[in-house]
């Protein structure tokens, strides 16, 4: 079901690893305990639990032919929630085969990519399908087959994407928390695309750096990984609609001493419309703040994103973003983002908290929250309203 | 026979003596050049040596003798132009969490480095600033202008003195950052006399005070005759904390195109 898309690179990327078996291999296996503690019991039958402790592991591998042209990578992801049932789920994040030769390379597999600049939200970032089931933010990505082929330049690179297989976005059920269909079951069996079947998505990206500006333009042509709900033919329950996207994306950004401006541009076209989405904005270092140590960021950005009422729905239509990131330079490499965002028209606001440091060499420790406030009903943050949370976590390494 | 050898000793002390008295109170712009041309001929020392690669541990002390290690990989790429800094990129390798992260540092010599940071994690390069060459580097003694090349006309010099220094002579010189944003006020280094190596560096802070003391020590000649000390120790004088790198595998003249020194690439490191 959700690991089909391993099973087929386990066949592909198997057998390159069989047929280069020389080399150097290094695993690394990260364990999670997670305790995440909402504030309140949930707004829907079902969600009655505060307490919601998880266990992740996360198996990566590498392995690197001796001339170092050839690489492998697997990482494999599993979460077992005791509470939220369906936030158990496993993901091969990454399983790929790279090829590198003088000035390109070749990757075959799955992969996580990204795309942006932007802190608050990350709007051209397509290529991969957020996994909802870890967080609401869409940073923890679903692995995506690929073939990409890049050709690099002294001071720019262009890489082609053919996007293999479409993974749609896990909802959890109605035992879960952070449900982004407010309260309603969500069709798992149904997926509706119109794409016609065996179709790939294809996109491209070029990118490079002049002076003080790193550039990106990118192209992606596909199904949608972000889905409408539309209500079932009963009526009983969601069902997810992904439509056709073309997407022409632009990120900028430009860095002068303390001081980095940022812009990104989304042009999409879904059912038969045209929006263009931006986000732009600056984050501002204090460095060495107060005496100390400590670099201290200020970040301000501004987002909108507008949907036609076709369109999948978008937490923030309009938002003002402001930030502030502690780095503290230390060795237990100690850092923080605390982040506001909020519409200017209806009020609605979201809070969010990361920061983390290591107590031992092998141990690193999380912490991790997100409140909402003044959420209307009827918003695209209504099954959400109920659920701050703070988390903590211990990540062990061996 | 003796007696023109015993001539020629005292002819030669005298000359020294003369040198000597001279350089007690010589015209500056003696001095500057005097201390330019030692620096110059410690950077050709370097030049041609193209691309390095090498495996580096750093071990931090505290004051209280607690010690906590990071390893990494450096990947050099030579720029020869004397106003331009060289190319580098730093893997992290351990501890474990930081795994896969890797820093490209394009070098200038008076403005501001260019700087990339990938974080594996995310799968993300991003354009960091780097204005701040004084704030230190991961938690260690060394800023990270003390990590970042030695370039000649990052600096204006000054001959000081010679002093003898192990088995051989060292040049004593003043140099006094010629770069933005610098933490210091001055450094006084010391150059052998006859490799033409850095063997001690102290490091003199804003308002002046002697805040930390590197030595470079161990050195080894590599490939075509490159000098690499391969134990930099660096003391923090005012909180007591050491900082160790420790340098292994060295490798020279590597094919590293300028391609793989740049930020696209960041993201096939790993």
């Amino acid at each position: 079901m959700r690991c089909w898309s391993g099973s087929v690179g386990v066949l592909v990327c198997g057998a390159l690893f069989a047929a280069e078996a020389s080399g150097t291999t290094d695993a690394l296996m990260r364990t999670t305990l997670e305790s995440r503690w909402y504030a309140a019991t949930g707004q829907y039958p079902g969600q009655q639990d505060r307490f919601a402790p998880s266990v992740v592991l996360e198996p990566t591998l590498d392995w690197e032919s001796d001339d170092r042209n050839s690489q492998g990578r697997l990482v494999a992801y599993l979460r077992l929630a005791s509470t939220e049932r369906d936030r158990t789920h496993a993901d091969v994040r990454e399983l790929y085969w790279r090829r590198s030769w003088a000035s390109s390379y070749l990757l075959v597999g799955i992969d996580r990519v990204f795309w942006g600049v932007a802190e608050s939200v990350h709007l051209v970032d397509v290529v991969n399908q957020a996994d909802m089931l870890e967080d609401v933010d869409g940073e923890d990505k679903l692995g995506q087959p690929m073939a990409v082929l890049t050709i690099e330049g002294e001071a720019s690179a262009l890489s082609l994407y053919a996007l293999v297989g479409f993974r749609p976005m896990d909802f959890p059920d109605t035992s879960g928390r952070l449900r982004l269909a407010a309260g309603r079951e969500v069709s798992r069996g149904e997926v509706e695309t119109d794409r016609l079947t065996g179709r790939i998505d294809l996109a491209a990206r070029y990118t490079g750096y002049m002076g003080p500006w790193d550039w990106a333009v990118s192209v992606f042509d596909g199904t949608s990984r972000e889905p409408r709900l539309e209500a079932s033919a009963d009526g009983d329950e969601l069902v997810p609609v992904y439509p056709q996207l073309r997407q022409f994306g632009l990120e900028l950004q430009y860095t002068e001493g303390p001081l980095l401006g940022k812009l990104e541009v989304a042009d999409r076209r879904m059912t038969g419309d045209r929006r263009t989405a931006f986000v732009g904005g600056f984050e501002y270092t204090l460095f060495s703040f107060g005496g100390t140590a400590t670099d201290l960021g200020v970040l301000l950005e501004y987002v909108r994103d507008p949907r036609p009422r076709e369109w999948p729905r978008v937490a923030f239509e309009r938002g003002v973003f402001f930030g502030l990131r502690a780095q503290a330079n230390d060795a237990a490499d100690t850092t923080a983002l605390a982040g506001l965002i909020r519409n200017p028209e209806s009020g609605e606001r979201m809070w969010s908290l990361e920061a983390a440091t290591r107590i031992t060499p092998n141990v690193t420790l999380e912490l991790e929250g997100r409140a909402f406030s003044r959420v209307d009903s009827g918003s695209a943050l209504e099954g959400l309203r109920a659920d701050d949370f703070v988390q903590l976590s211990v990540n062990w390494f061996f | 026979m003796n007696r023109v050898r015993i001539v020629s000793f005292v002819v030669c002390l005298h000359a020294a003596f003369a040198v000597h008295a001279a350089s007690d109170d010589p015209p500056v712009a003696d001095v500057e050049t005097r201390g330019h041309e030692i620096a110059a001929r410690q950077d050709r020392s370097d030049r041609g040596f193209q691309s390095s690669r090498a495996d580096v541990t750093m071990i931090l002390r505290n004051g209280a003798g607690a010690t906590y290690e990071r390893e990494m990989r450096l990947s050099v790429l030579e720029v020869p132009d004397e106003w331009s800094g060289d190319k580098s990129i730093v893997e992290f390798l351990s501890p474990p969490d930081v795994d896969g992260t890797a820093l490209l540092s394009h070098a200038n010599i008076r403005e501001a480095d260019e700087q990339w940071l990938y974080v594996p994690a995310l799968k993300r390069v991003k354009r960091i600033s780097s204005s701040n060459r004084s704030g230190p580097f991961v938690g260690s003694e060394f800023a990270y202008e003390d990590i970042t090349a030695d370039e000649l006309n990052k600096y204006t010099y000054r001959f000081l003195e010679t002093v003898p220094c192990d088995d051989r002579d060292c040049f004593v010189i003043e140099r006094v950052p010629a770069y933005e944003g610098s933490g210091y006020s001055r450094q006084v280094v010391w150059i052998d006399a006859i490799d033409y190596q850095l063997r001690k560096v102290e490091y003199y802070d804003r308002s002046r005070q002697h805040a930390k003391t590197l030595s470079l020590e161990a050195y080894q000649r590599y490939g075509d005759g490159y000098w690499r000390a391969t134990r930099l120790h660096m003391v923090n004088h005012r909180s007591g904390k050491e900082t160790d790198l420790l340098f292994r595998n060295y490798t020279f003249s590597i094919a590293i195109g300028e391609s793989e020194m740049s930020p696209t690439a960041l993201r096939r490191l790993r």
